[in-house]
């Protein structure tokens, strides 16, 4: 029911403010016809608000909201609906009402106005975002993936327990274990339900589990009986685990790389990825300050977003680049990921006026003049993973001083610059995890 | 039609449903006008790219996979073997009737690079790029005709009417380069891939997105050049006035259509410089000739493969290449494995091979996805036209499984994905179908291909139409 909640909410609030409005229009002397319309329609709008707070209470029930604007909205909606209750009540109750009791009137309505207002505007928050009524809604963030989850990432804590969590937990558990099976945790599971073990390690075929949720969808023992099937990859994935031995610890580098259809659902699900990924892949960027709206206006040839989900951006030098476009953009230095700077003939001098540049992930330099007192400046960039130095004056004692430097670097171009082919091999060598071309 | 004719004709026009609706201020005219103009805005990938443009070789006929890539030792056993009904029931040949026999491959094979690529004789220089490359061997598709297949290829429907890949990247992505279109063609062999221009053809998007031919012999873009007498700015006179005539017709009639009119004007004067510039090859140092075997004046697939360098450095987006002459039916010599076919690996191993060199030398290989293949793959058994075998060595058209490979762009290189039965007739593992293929590529340049759409006749239409899944398997 918690679906409806958003829909609901728009009917409470349009009969709400209406009503008010009503209120405060029979009023006025040539209006006063309207008097007997405004209790109907307050009450439809406190009717409303009490299923608004009901499928709200149970929206709010799936732990996706949370903080302090979903206090106050949650708050101010009993308040509203507990005014409208009053004020509908009154007026249609109330016929000769006494000068105070309609101040209090009034007073209701004056409240009921601004209150819908308010409880609006934070709900609109909760899911369009800061002030919902002047911005579209905010970037999804990214999920962050912290390194070290995907050694500790146990297959069935990470994988399958979410699976029965989700499409069994509801009839199979603790309290009411329907077959006697309950599917709360590894242990209750290998305990099986009353027609014994219903998973048999390494059998697809013999483990009860798995012939269950795999039946005709007519078939009377056809699991689950009611709600989502399982889909797909979920069943993809229970037959992985049972196949590989159903333990308990085994954790995702235990599975065969070669299970690329695992792998990647892993990564949709979880957002986790094996192997490199981009520093601009694991964060989202810097939030945007008015500064970078203005500047991507200013500047939509040069300066881009890299993608509609992230706020890295993508900054584009060509040869008729300025000064002052450089001391722009070094204001907001911190947002740039990708610098193409490739037959730019931009000098080292006037690089330098970007700033930081504490995010530079890529950097292309390519059909520059950029020698080795340039290029070893270079160094100040310590998140650079990719740098094309195509065709520029460059030796090798600048490459070996970056590549020395302990930074982020995962690949170089170096084609076409002073270094001979042999020392090249030389550095090749070397370097055993970086890419040099 | 004379003038009072047209103007009562433009009366009547602006009277109807249709123009109404455009020319109504808050109507689909404004909406059009708002994706239009609004596209810097809009264009933008739904998430991080791993490659910025695409360069497709496409060779037009079809190759034989069978000797080229899809090594098949049992094959050569069966030469000369009637081929067993089985394979035949059920199946529909383009030309093929009665019992054909088995043809073993026409060339030796061996293995090559680190990751071990079979690939034959007959790509000696490529063999060296075993490494970089990824080849998909199950590819399939539904048609066995060069015209709906090379459509399907390009447009993901085997009708005409739809637009091909390079016009849903640019209308999805946008350009990078001001002076120059964003998706251009390049064809050599002779001849127009068999399914015309529609596979370059912008469908119902705006034509602003169509592909642009260019030609690496002669004038590169065919009437772009100022004719004789007529002076840089007299032309930008000339289409200064043309424009803000255009600018007045698109506020009485809100046609998107007028738009794009307009903003090819600019881009053809801005090219009459550009694209000279970018198509003289001769600028190029005499080792790169060496490298790709160009010989400057010449309309040939080495020029053009160094020409799509040049072109992706510039940042174009898409650059299609189509090499017609693969089609070796055996019914003549120039269409022949034995003939035409060998004379056809000659003319792209060095240049292709040299394009993937270069482009990684450049660091370019990186943001870049190369991609190699035909409409569709070829039998394992000899053509035998109305029963009767033709005068030469040849393959029927076959849809069940060819090979194409793709390089760079975030595409594992020296990888080998999908495998066919031991007679190369069909995938039995990791099958790719055509829209596979393309939701794979439209996902490496950041775009979903479930939400790269546009409204057409009431409905929602994208590349892979109701079909595709990004083959995660091959991606870095």
């Amino acid at each position: 029911m918690g679906a409806l909640h958003p829909i609901i909410v728009h009917f409470a609030v349009t009969f709400l403010l209406f009503g008010a409005l009503l209120f405060w229009l029979t009023k006025l002397s040539h209006l006063i016809f309207l008097k007997d319309l405004v209790g109907p329609v307050n009450g439809l709008g406190s009717l409303a608000g009490i299923l608004a707070l009901w499928t709200g209470w149970q929206l709010a029930d799936t732990g996706y909201y949370a903080g302090k604007n979903f206090e106050s909205h949650r708050l101010l909606a009993f308040v509203v609906v507990l005014i409208g209750v009053v004020a509908t009540l009154v007026l249609l109750l109330i016929r000769n009402r006494s000068v105070l009791v309609d101040y209090a009137v009034r007073f209701l309505f004056v409240s009921q106005g601004v209150l819908i207002i308010v409880t609006g505007n934070k709900g609109g928050t909760l899911t369009h975002g800061n002030k919902p009524w002047i911005k579209q809604s905010e970037i999804s963030s990214l999920r962050v993936v912290d390194d070290s989850l995907l050694a500790n990432f146990t297959i069935y804590e990470g994988l399958i327990q979410p699976v029965l969590n989700a499409k069994c937990v509801a009839c199979h558990q603790d309290d009411q274990r329907s077959g006697g099976l309950s599917l709360v945790n590894f242990e209750s599971l290998m305990e099986g339900g009353s027609s014994g073990p219903v998973i048999e390690a390494g059998e697809i075929t013999q483990s009860l589990l798995f012939n269950r949720i795999t039946l005709a969808k007519s078939s009377a023992k056809f699991m689950p009986p009611t709600g989502w099937p399982l889909n797909y990859d979920e069943i993809n994935l229970i037959a992985h685990w049972i196949e590989t031995g159903a333990k308990k610890e085994a954790s995702l580098l235990d599975f065969p790389l070669s299970d690329a259809r695992l792998i990647s659902y892993v990564e949709e699900v979880y957002g986790i990825k094996n192997g490199f990924q981009s520093k601009i892949e694991r964060q989202n960027g810097p939030v945007w300050t008015e500064e970078v709206e203005n500047l991507l206006r200013k500047y939509p040839a040069n300066l881009q977003r890299i993608a509609a989900n992230t706020n890295w951006l993508n900054f584009n030098i060509d040869s008729f680049y300025t000064v002052e476009l450089l001391a722009e953009v070094s204001t907001i230095s911190a947002s740039i990921a990708w610098i193409d700077a490739g037959n730019s003939k931009i000098t080292v001098e006037d690089f330098i006026l970007l700033g930081a540049l504490p995010n530079l992930v890529r950097l292309s330099l390519d059909l520059n003049e950029w020698d080795n007192q340039a290029v070893a400046t270079l160094v100040n960039y310590p998140s650079i993973e990719f740098l094309n130095l195509y065709s520029n004056p460059v030796g090798e004692e600048s490459i070996r001083v970056l590549l020395d430097a302990g930074t982020q670097l995962k690949k170089i171009i170096i084609g076409e610059t002073l270094i001979e082919e042999e020392k090249k091999s030389g550095i090749i060598q070397n370097y055993p995890g970086i890419e040099i071309l | 039609m004379n003038l009072l004719d047209e103007a009562l004709f433009e009366r009547y026009q602006l009277a109807t449903r249709r123009h109404f609706l455009k020319a109504c201020a808050t109507g689909l005219g404004s909406m059009a006008m708002g994706s239009l103009l609004g596209a810097t805005d809009s264009k933008i990938p739904h998430f991080i790219p791993k490659a910025k443009r695409v360069i497709f070789l496409h060779m037009a006929g079809a190759p034989s996979q069978l000797e080229l890539f899809d090594y098949k030792p049992l094959l050569k056993q069966l030469n000369g073997k009637d081929c067993p009904p089985s394979l035949l029931e059920g199946k529909r040949f383009a030309f093929i009737s009665g019992v054909p026999q088995m043809l073993g491959p026409q060339a030796n094979f061996a293995q090559h690079g680190q990751s071990g690529a079979w690939i034959s004789d007959l790509l000696p220089n490529f063999s060296k790029m075993a490494d970089e490359v990824c080849f998909l061997k199950a590819m399939h598709t539904d048609e066995f005709n060069h015209a709906p297949a090379q459509l399907l290829f390009y447009s993901g429907s085997p009708r005409l009417g739809r637009p091909s890949m390079g016009s849903w990247v640019t209308y999805g992505l946008g350009s990078m380069n001001e002076n120059l279109p964003s998706f251009v063609v390049l064809v050599s062999g002779g001849k127009t891939p068999s399914a015309g221009k529609s596979v370059w053809g912008s469908g119902f998007l705006p034509s602003i997105y169509q592909g642009v031919q260019c030609r690496s012999k002669g004038e590169p873009v065919l009437f772009a050049a100022n004719p004789n007498g007529m002076s840089v700015s007299e032309r930008k006179r000339t289409i200064e006035a043309i424009n803000q005539i255009n600018e007045k017709k698109y506020q009485s009639f809100k046609d998107p259509e007028t738009l794009t009119r307009i903003g090819q004007y600019e881009m053809a004067f801005k090219m009459q410089m550009s694209v000279p510039e970018a198509m003289d090859i001769q600028q190029e140092p005499e080792y790169i000739h060496e490298m790709y075997g160009t010989e400057p004046g010449r309309a040939s697939f080495a020029n053009n493969c160094l020409l799509a360098r040049r072109l992706a450095e510039r940042d174009v987006r898409f650059i299609q290449l189509f090499h017609w002459g693969w089609d070796s039916h055996g019914a003549s010599s120039g269409e022949s494995l034995d003939n035409g076919f060998i004379q056809r690996c000659k003319e792209v191993d060095r240049p292709m091979s040299a394009l993937l060199k270069d482009l990684k030398q450049r660091g370019l290989l990186d943001d870049t996805i190369v991609v190699w293949g035909g409409e569709f793959g070829r039998t394992p058994m000899l053509e035998n036209r109305n029963g009767v075998a033709n005068p030469f060595v040849g393959r029927d058209h076959q849809t069940d499984a060819f090979t194409i490979w793709m390089a760079g762009g975030g595409i594992k290189g020296g990888i080998s994905y999908g495998e066919t039965d031991e007679i190369g007739y069909s995938g039995v593992k990791d099958r790719v179908h055509v829209h596979d293929m393309q939701a794979t590529i439209l996902h490496n340049l950041g775009l979903n291909h479930e939400a790269l759409t546009y409204q057409f006749q009431g409905r929602d239409f994208r590349l892979t139409d109701t079909a595709g899944k990004v083959v995660k398997e091959i991606l870095v």
